[in-house]
């Protein structure tokens, strides 16, 4: 049998299928579900609120455009710092294939340590190394999971390294979902060659194959229930002008699974009155805040030729971040250049000479998703605790140092307004009093906001993700994770949801 | 290159008329603003991206938009709009807003603009840019 994926958009009729299973959310938790279930046998749909685009088309893409078909509102969400934390862009994927479609590739698997965390302070004893291990082997032998031979290194990466160097923290390879990869730097606005393999590549099809119906431009809002358990869901097809939502939408199912990712995971719940009993739905939002920091060096060093992500610095997990190379398109390094007018387009016109590579913070949390008053987004508050509001003035000191020991002439910190600073000047620097409001913040890592435990007082899913208010109702995406990791999130949510799957497919489906 | 319009458009002539007086400082060499041609492009461009954005963004933005034009008669300490100052003022004034604590709002607009502006192929090649699948294409 094989499934197909259905343009919710093109349909102009209101659609109603029965199913045993399905899934909200074709990202990189939802695609794992829907192929595991489906090569199990189980009929599965998968309804998707972004549209589909093949990978030839968004090979064509300008950075902008990609913002414009395949991340959510543009890109242009946020999280509302509270509390002397900056507002914090947070970027995400709202396309068949999700966030998975926008990563930099970079692959890790779940620290130890913080595995150790999970299991010592949360009591999650289930999620064991030797537990996880088949789950992440299924997921990396799935998107050919290899590492970045240092010849990939751009040349913005292998300055960084030599600053690592020089402090005596050698850099160490990442390891990616790429195979075939060129090396020009796009990864964040989908692949140019098909050579990440995000799950729009492996898991979807190999789910449509198994027989799965995908249905794009597809907004869930509600999910049902019959008999005290979940039985489906409704929503709208966004068929109206301008994509806005018109005809329903509507799945009965023996079983649900959410994964619509840690912003929209919660409120999906929230709106459907799931959660009551723990009140824990939306809390515990992690962001891993991310800072990136630009060196101008007397060289070209032209960043854009080579791999996007290749190397890291786990150096500094002790002080609570790690350091990865990446690079961004010339109007991202401009909009964060300081300076109006000639003296903006002077420091552009420095574009081949900069460097850059970026530091996330492994956060404690302090986010909460919550329904806004009016629209489709949720809203987001943010407030740093104050453990990481220390890490962040010592992340930004350690990231300008090293590209001062690397030879950078100038360093430029994101902080708003603020002129490039020399190596001399770096002491002088107050870092510790800047005030939130003008950092300038980012994160494509939400997670931990429906998270699992072994209680609902603490907790929305349990060990198996399965939720504490409502049988039969599934989430298995980042929104499911106990804490924030400090490394790159996708190939733990992808093993996360891996063993969620093979869980649900130990248990008969309700008749 | 044509940009994309659309239905559901920020272009209020009152907001592209801010938009473009702010592009035209940001942008702007020793030798005046960017060819107006280029600034109109990128104005219908920020109108395509705007109306792929939900309502919330494009509220926050649009606000963004008017929040920096009231402030920079405020910043260049004299009365008179935005649409009508100066390039010369107008570059004093979002330079001391930059500096200062009200600089979000003008992140926010400086941020996309710069985004889009460097996409346009003659503005990459201005700063040296060559990098063939992440720029501009036309
Ligand atoms: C620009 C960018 C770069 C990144 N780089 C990396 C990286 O290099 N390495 C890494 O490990 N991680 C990276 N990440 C993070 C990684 O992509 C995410 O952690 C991961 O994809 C999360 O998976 P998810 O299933 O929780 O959510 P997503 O992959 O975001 O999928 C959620 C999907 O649900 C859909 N949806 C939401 N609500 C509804 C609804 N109501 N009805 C129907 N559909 C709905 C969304 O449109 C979306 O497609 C990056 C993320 C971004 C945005």
């Amino acid at each position: 049998m094989t499934g197909s994926i259905l343009r919710g958009a093109d349909r102009n009729q209101d659609l109603e299928l029965d199913t045993d299973v399905v899934v909200v959310g074709s990202g990189a938790g939802g695609a794992v579900v829907a192929a595991e279930l489906a090569e199990a046998g189980q009929r599965v749909v998968v309804l998707e609120e972004g549209r589909h685009v093949p990978p030839e088309k968004y090979a064509q893409y300008r950075p902008s455009e990609s913002l414009r078909h395949l991340f959510r509102d543009a890109s242009l969400s946020f999280a509302l710092g509270v509390g002397d934390t900056p507002m914090i862009n947070v970027m995400m994927g709202r396309c068949v294939g999700g966030s998975s479609v926008l990563t930099g590739g970079v692959c890790f698997r779940v620290p130890g340590p913080v595995l150790r965390d999970w299991r010592d302070r949360r009591g999650l004893t289930e999620l064991s190394p030797e537990a996880l291990e088949p789950c992440f082997e299924a997921v990396e032998k799935a998107i050919h999971v290899e590492e970045v031979p240092v010849a990939m290194r751009s040349r913005s990466t292998a300055l960084f390294a030599e600053g690592c160097n020089r402090r005596g923290h050698p850099l160490k390879p990442i390891r990616r979902n790429t195979d075939g990869c060129e090396g020009c730097s796009r990864c964040n606005f989908g692949c140019p060659k098909g050579a990440k393999k995000s799950v729009d590549l492996n898991y979807l099809p190999r789910a449509v194959k198994a027989g799965a119906l995908i249905v794009s431009d597809s907004l869930v809002e509600r999910i049902t229930t019959r008999g005290g358990r979940a039985a489906g869901v409704t929503g709208r097809l966004l068929n109206g002008p301008e994509g806005r939502p018109r005809d329903r939408v509507t799945v009965h199912a023996r079983r649900v699974v959410v994964a619509a990712g840690a912003y929209h995971s919660p409120l999906l719940l929230l709106e459907s009155g799931v959660g009551k009993q723990s009140r824990q739905v939306g809390r515990n939002l992690t962001l891993h805040p991310g800072f990136r920091v630009m060196g101008r060096f007397d060289e070209e060093v032209r960043g854009w030729h080579g791999a996007l992500q290749s190397a890291f610095s786990d150096a500094y997990e002790a002080q609570r971040f790690t350091l990865v190379s990446l690079f961004v398109p010339p109007g991202v390094f401009a909009a964060t250049l300081p300076g109006i007018g000639p003296a903006h387009v002077a420091r552009a016109s420095q574009l081949p000479q900069l460097a850059i590579f970026g530091g996330i913070v492994h956060d404690e949390g302090g986010g909460t998703v919550r329904r806004a008053p009016a629209g489709r987004e949720p809203f987001v508050t943010y407030r740093m605790s104050k453990r990481d509001k220390e890490t962040v003035p010592r992340l930004l000191r350690t990231m300008a140092d090293l590209w001062f020991a690397a030879g950078a002439q100038e360093v430029v910190l994101p902080v708003l307004g603020m002129n490039p600073i020399g190596p001399d000047e770096l002491g002088r620097v107050n870092l510790d009093r800047i005030p939130g409001a003008r950092l300038e913040c980012s994160s494509q890592h939400p997670l931990g906001s429906c998270r699992m435990g072994t209680s609902p007082q603490d907790s929305v899913v349990d060990a198996d993700g399965q939720a504490w208010d409502l049988p039969e109702l599934y989430v298995a995406d980042g929104s499911v994770l106990p804490s924030s990791l400090g490394v790159n999130p996708q190939l733990t949510v992808m093993a996360m949801a891996t063993r969620i799957a093979w869980k649900m497919r130990e248990r008969p489906l309700p008749s | 290159m044509s940009a994309a319009t659309h239905d559901d458009s920020l272009q209020r002539p009152r907001t592209v008329r801010k938009l473009q007086a702010l592009a035209e400082a940001i942008f702007a060499t020793e030798a005046g603003p960017p060819p107006e041609s280029r600034i109109r492009w990128v104005c219908a461009e920020m109108d395509d991206v705007l109306a792929h954005s939900g309502p919330s963004a494009r509220t926050l933005f649009r606000a963004a938009t008017y929040a920096v034009a009231a402030a920079v008669p405020v910043f260049a300490r004299r009365p008179v709009p935005l649409e009508r100052m100066s390039l010369k003022a107008r570059i004093v004034a979002l330079d001391r807003m930059e500096r200062s604590l009200a600089a979000p709002p003008l992140l926010a607009v400086k941020a996309l603009l710069c985004i889009l502006y460097y996409e346009h192929p003659d503005a990459a090649r201005e700063v040296g840019f060559d990098g063939g699948c992440l720029g501009a294409r036309t």
